[in-house]
């Protein structure tokens, strides 16, 4: 396991869990959400290309289109 | 000119400004998508800040909901043309400035045309489709997209520049589910948050102008007014982006509807008038009602049961596959999207969505 940060909070994940996992065991759909990890924008085609390291920063945003 | 000078003093007095960012942005012209929530801060602050020519486009009218946040609205307002009220308000403003009106929907055939007449875009609108279109016509006419999204207390700025860095579609490439993203309308709004991003977002488009300080090119400000805090993040160009990369394919304007699958799912819906005829010959007919938590329960269909997204495959052992599901929600997209999620968890049932929504719904 390590600890990553979800949206401020501390959380143990395991370990070569990718992006797009994390979503998914979240019951999150990846086109809702912006996804940052340690501050940059995760691009939608790479979420399953990018792996969790320990003490990584997770930001999960809506994806909104409101005005 | 002394009425210029008098008039715009406090930004001459700015060294970032002066006399030379004044005249430009006098000389400048900026076109507003969508005078809702933030278009009516941006439009204000813009026409205050003296910029020469301001365009506007919507084709709504004002509905009294909307004077909760659209700040160019009077009570006498409702009902009345959006865009003929916003140029009026503006004109009383700043008359110097020139205003130009469009009342219609913005579309992949009209937008290089009205695009054309601009130095810089702000997309103030309301749906994924014109934040797409508006994304791709102005990367294709190279020109600043000034964006901002707004949803219950958050608020969302960036300016997309594909010549320069990130585009929308590098930011986002796919566009969500009709429906299972909720509008304003649907999820709520605390009103000042679209005065204080519409407001930003009138702060860029002066500063691109007169190139002032560093303009949020390439980063996203997230702004949390709940909690009052702002995060920021960094944005990049995505080399394998479909409008902008280095062998994207989109290098025109498509189908936006078709993009953000608002046709694609059709085949599931019901028409207003389809249901009515239902509801009067048949008695097994279950309707539900997909809602935000928390969100008052519509009360069209008093015998309907709320179930939000969240909880929507939990209806599939519930449900009597022998009866018809009507779906309906307020505007016709979620109540699609909770049919899909429950084809997808291998619900067998007949399933119908309300086209349009209980918006659209008169008992008559």
């Amino acid at each position: 396991m390590i600890t990553i940060k979800l949206n401020g909070k501390n959380k143990n994940v395991k370990k070569n869990l990718s992006l797009l996992k994390l979503l998914e065991d979240k019951k999150i759909v990846p086109d809702t959400v912006v996804v940052a990890l340690n501050m940059n924008v995760v691009n939608q085609t790479k979420l399953d290309k990018t792996f969790l390291s320990n003490g990584d920063s997770v930001e999960v945003l809506r994806f909104v289109a409101g005005g | 000119m002394q009425n210029f000078y008098e008039r715009h003093k406090d930004h001459i007095l700015l060294k970032e400004i002066g006399v030379s960012g004044q005249k430009r942005i006098k000389s400048s012209s900026v076109l507003v998508v969508g005078v809702g929530g933030l278009g009516s801060p941006l439009a204000l602050y813009l026409a205050a800040a003296g910029v020469g020519t301001i365009g506007i486009i919507d084709f709504d009218t004002v509905d009294v909901s909307n004077l909760q946040r659209q700040i160019l609205y009077n009570d006498g307002d409702v009902n009345k043309s959006k865009i003929e009220i916003a140029k009026e308000r503006i004109k009383k403003l700043n008359p110097k400035i020139k205003v130009n009106t469009y009342n219609e929907k913005l579309t992949s055939v009209n937008v290089l045309d009205i695009f054309r007449n601009y130095n810089i875009v702000a997309d103030a609108a309301d749906n994924f489709q014109t934040r797409y279109l508006v994304n791709d016509a102005c990367a294709l006419s190279g020109i600043s997209d000034v964006w901002a999204s707004v949803y219950k207390f958050e608020g969302q700025v960036s300016i997309f520049e594909a010549k320069k860095g990130a585009c929308y579609r590098c930011f986002h490439p796919f566009a969500p589910k009709p429906g299972s993203v909720p509008s304003c309308g649907e999820g709520g709004v605390i009103g000042a948050i679209t005065g204080i991003i519409g407001s930003i977002q009138a702060c860029e488009v002066l500063k691109i102008i007169t190139g002032a300080g560093t303009p949020l090119v390439g980063r996203l400000l997230y702004f949390d007014a709940l909690h009052m805090l702002t995060k920021e993040f960094k944005i990049k160009k995505d080399k394998n982006c479909s409008l902008c990369g280095t062998n994207s394919s989109t290098k025109e304007l498509q189908n936006y509807d078709e993009f953000c699958q608002i046709n694609k799912v059709a085949e599931n819906e019901i028409t207003p008038d389809k249901l009515k005829i239902k509801l009067k010959n048949k008695k097994n007919i279950k309707i539900i009602t997909i809602c935000e938590e928390n969100e008052k329960r519509d009360s069209i269909f008093p015998n309907s049961l709320p179930v939000t997204l969240n909880n929507i495959v939990f209806l599939k052992n519930k449900l009597n596959t022998n009866l018809e599901t009507i779906f309906v929600c307020k505007y016709g997209y979620k109540s699609i999207y909770a049919i899909q999620l429950l084809k997808e968890s291998g619900y067998k049932g007949k399933m119908y969505s309300l086209k349009g929504g209980t918006n659209k719904y008169q008992f008559l």
